[in-house]
């Protein structure tokens, strides 16, 4: 087992999504893993920036372990979002999922280029979604080792 | 008649001589030639001609009298043994042999007069004059200087003037002033007598410029010594439109293209959003009652029929946005005072709930446009006016009008929450929304459409706010419309 179960540190991913339903999709997807994650919510890309530098209201707020980041957000992009968060010294170094709709070259190949960690479409299934929501938490924190803030 | 003693050292002497000579008897027949005459003629060796004289001189012209000594000149073209003609001019004498014999010498002169050459000459400069002025390019000529001496009639035609105008450097004050750089840049051709090409602008008859093609080609003389330069000019303004207007469209079309490609693939998003929400939910729902849990059915009931809105929301939307241009109505005259009240009547509930106060300026004037497409203009933009409000206080919206050159420009102003200076532009792309959807509903099109109507009608639309104190709407629609609202 990995690091975070040895300290006994509760996992804790930042999911930045606008739409509600989505939130509550991956909320249940949640329900159904074994792991007792903690899920942060943002809805746009400015308060995902003030969130990672515990800005304004988030002044309160934990470094997530990983990123869950949709590119389609209103006022900040996603993709403008992973470029703060890659220029950053201070959180470039945590992962950044990729998790939308646009399967359009340009998309990934620029989310690639800014350094995402990987980039996964969003099943239109929810058992696929499911899926696809326990595959990150297997992977990220079950199997790769991952820095210290 | 010369009585000249005939010596036999004679043809010695002659055949030293270095024109060409021939002696005839009375009967004509050839008795002497001399080597320059041989030679002339290619004749072989010593042998004399056989025959007559006039088998050299078939043809005898500019015959000029006898002096009273039996003197003549003449020209003729001398036939050579290979069959070719060299023009001489002939000049006989006769005399009378020691034997009492009358013989006429000829002496051949090969040099052109003068007069020839100047009529060959000017033959010459007919020539090229017909063929140039015949030429519906336009040609010209310089001296050594650079100075133009010739233009032919294509040039004067087109310019609608006399030589006397345009010669030296004179048709160069009609070269469009910006247009100089191109004469500079040939300078260094000149310099080094090269060939060139390049393009500049030249006022015709009627004072318009024209793009003109020049090809400049520099003159030799035969000893090699720089003459000047030759050059042909072509009218290629219709070629050159053409072109631009071919490019013009070129560029359109590549842009609606990318406008297409880009509209589909974003619409294609946003719409498999509320599909993706409602077939997940749906097996949610499916589960829930599958497992006898009833927990959490209600609010995944809510998410479908969100979805479901949605995309009719979406569907909608888009429809309006695409038929801007497609489903336009020719232009009329729209009365904005009356279409205003319209459009206040048609939002009034939302005015009523929200105690909203619409103030419209006097002055509003009639104007010609699509009366469809400037209700959903002003209902799209009253509406978010109403929907962007602040929590504080009542919305205010004020309508005025400006009156300027070819355009009406309007103000639709609000005292809502605003907008941030970073996203004035962003807001008028299709789907792109600055609020997440629990703060405000919407499907990003609104003002998108909005845009495209401003400028169907020649216009543009910006906006200017300070954020929490309101924004302003400002857009300008052309007075006058060429085409009734339809792109050729």
């Amino acid at each position: 087992m990995d690091l975070l179960n040895k300290n006994k540190e509760k996992p804790r991913i930042l999911l930045v999504e606008d739409n509600p339903g989505d939130i509550r999709l991956t909320q249940e997807a949640l329900k159904e893993s074994q792991l007792d994650i903690h899920l942060d919510v943002v809805s746009d890309g400015e308060q995902a920036i003030d969130f990672l530098n515990k800005r304004n209201k988030y002044a309160e707020s934990t470094r997530p372990h990983i990123i869950l980041l949709d590119l389609n957000l209103p006022k900040k992009n996603g993709i403008e979002v992973l470029k703060e968060i890659k220029v950053q010294d201070s959180l470039k170094s945590i992962p950044v999922i990729v998790l939308t709709t646009s399967d359009a070259d340009h998309d990934i190949s620029k989310a690639y280029s800014w350094h995402a960690n990987c980039y996964i479409l969003k099943p239109v299934d929810f058992d696929d979604f499911a899926k696809v929501i326990q595959l990150i938490e297997l992977y990220w924190f079950n199997t790769v080792q991952l820095a210290h803030a | 008649m010369k009585n000249i003693t005939f010596y036999s050292s004679l043809f010695d002497f002659l055949d030293g001589y270095s024109e060409a000579v021939l002696i005839g008897d009375k009967s004509s027949k050839i008795v002497y030639v001399n080597k320059a005459f041989r030679k002339l003629c290619l004749l072989k060796s010593d042998e004399l001609p056989s025959g007559t004289v006039s088998h050299f001189f078939k043809l005898k012209v500019n015959i000029k009298g006898e002096d009273g000594e039996g003197n003549l000149q003449w020209e003729s073209n001398l036939s050579r043994t290979d069959g070719s003609t060299v023009w001489i001019k002939v000049s006989t004498s006769p005399f009378i042999s020691e034997t009492g014999d009358t013989l006429t010498v000829y002496t051949l002169t090969t040099n052109t007069t003068l007069e020839q050459l100047q009529s060959l000459l000017k033959e010459s400069e007919k020539r090229f004059e017909t063929l140039a002025d015949a030429s519906p390019v336009m040609i010209w000529m310089t001296d050594k200087n650079n100075l133009t001496y010739y233009f032919n009639k294509s040039w004067l035609d087109f310019r609608g003037s006399t030589f006397e105008e345009e010669m030296g450097i004179g048709w160069l004050q009609r070269v469009r002033p910006d247009d100089m750089g191109a004469f500079r840049k040939i300078s260094e051709f000149l310099e080094r007598f090269e060939h060139y090409s390049c393009e500049y602008r030249l006022k015709d008859h009627n004072g318009v410029y024209k793009s003109i093609l020049e090809i400049g080609t520099p003159r030799f003389l035969p000893d090699k010594t720089f003459a000047g330069y030759m050059g042909s000019c072509l009218d290629i303004s219709e070629m050159k439109s053409a072109q631009q207007e071919l490019a013009g469209y070129t560029k359109e079309l590549k842009r609606s293209n990318e406008e297409l490609e880009n509209f589909a693939y974003v619409a294609s998003h946003d719409m498999q959003e509320p599909l993706r929400m409602i077939a997940s939910y749906t097996q949610l729902i499916q589960k829930g009652i599958e497992t006898n849990r009833t927990e959490g059915l209600t609010e995944f009931m809510k998410y479908v029929t969100d979805g479901v809105t949605r995309m009719q929301s979406l569907i909608s939307d888009l429809l309006q946005f695409s038929r801007v241009n497609s489903k336009g109505s020719a232009f009329a005259e729209v009365n904005m005072q009356e279409l205003l009240s319209v459009v206040t009547t048609n939002i009034s509930e939302k005015i009523k709930e929200t105690g909203a106060v619409v103030k419209i300026a006097d002055g509003m004037p009639t104007l010609q446009a699509d009366r469809t497409q400037l209700m959903r203009l002003f209902q799209n933009l009253m509406e978010n006016a109403i929907k962007f409000r602040s929590p504080e206080r009542k919305p205010i919206i004020e309508i005025s009008v400006e009156d300027t050159q070819g355009f009406f420009v309007f103000h639709v102003k609000d005292n809502g929450i605003g907008i941030e200076k970073k996203f004035y532009n962003r807001i008028f792309v299709i789907f792109q929304r600055l609020h997440t959807r629990d703060e405000y509903e919407g499907t990003g099109i609104g003002l998108a459409v909005c845009k495209k109507i401003v400028e169907r009608h020649g216009g543009d639309i910006r906006v200017e706010s300070v954020a929490n104190e309101g924004s302003e709407f400002i857009f300008s629609l052309r007075k006058q419309h060429s085409n009734n609202g339809f792109t050729e």
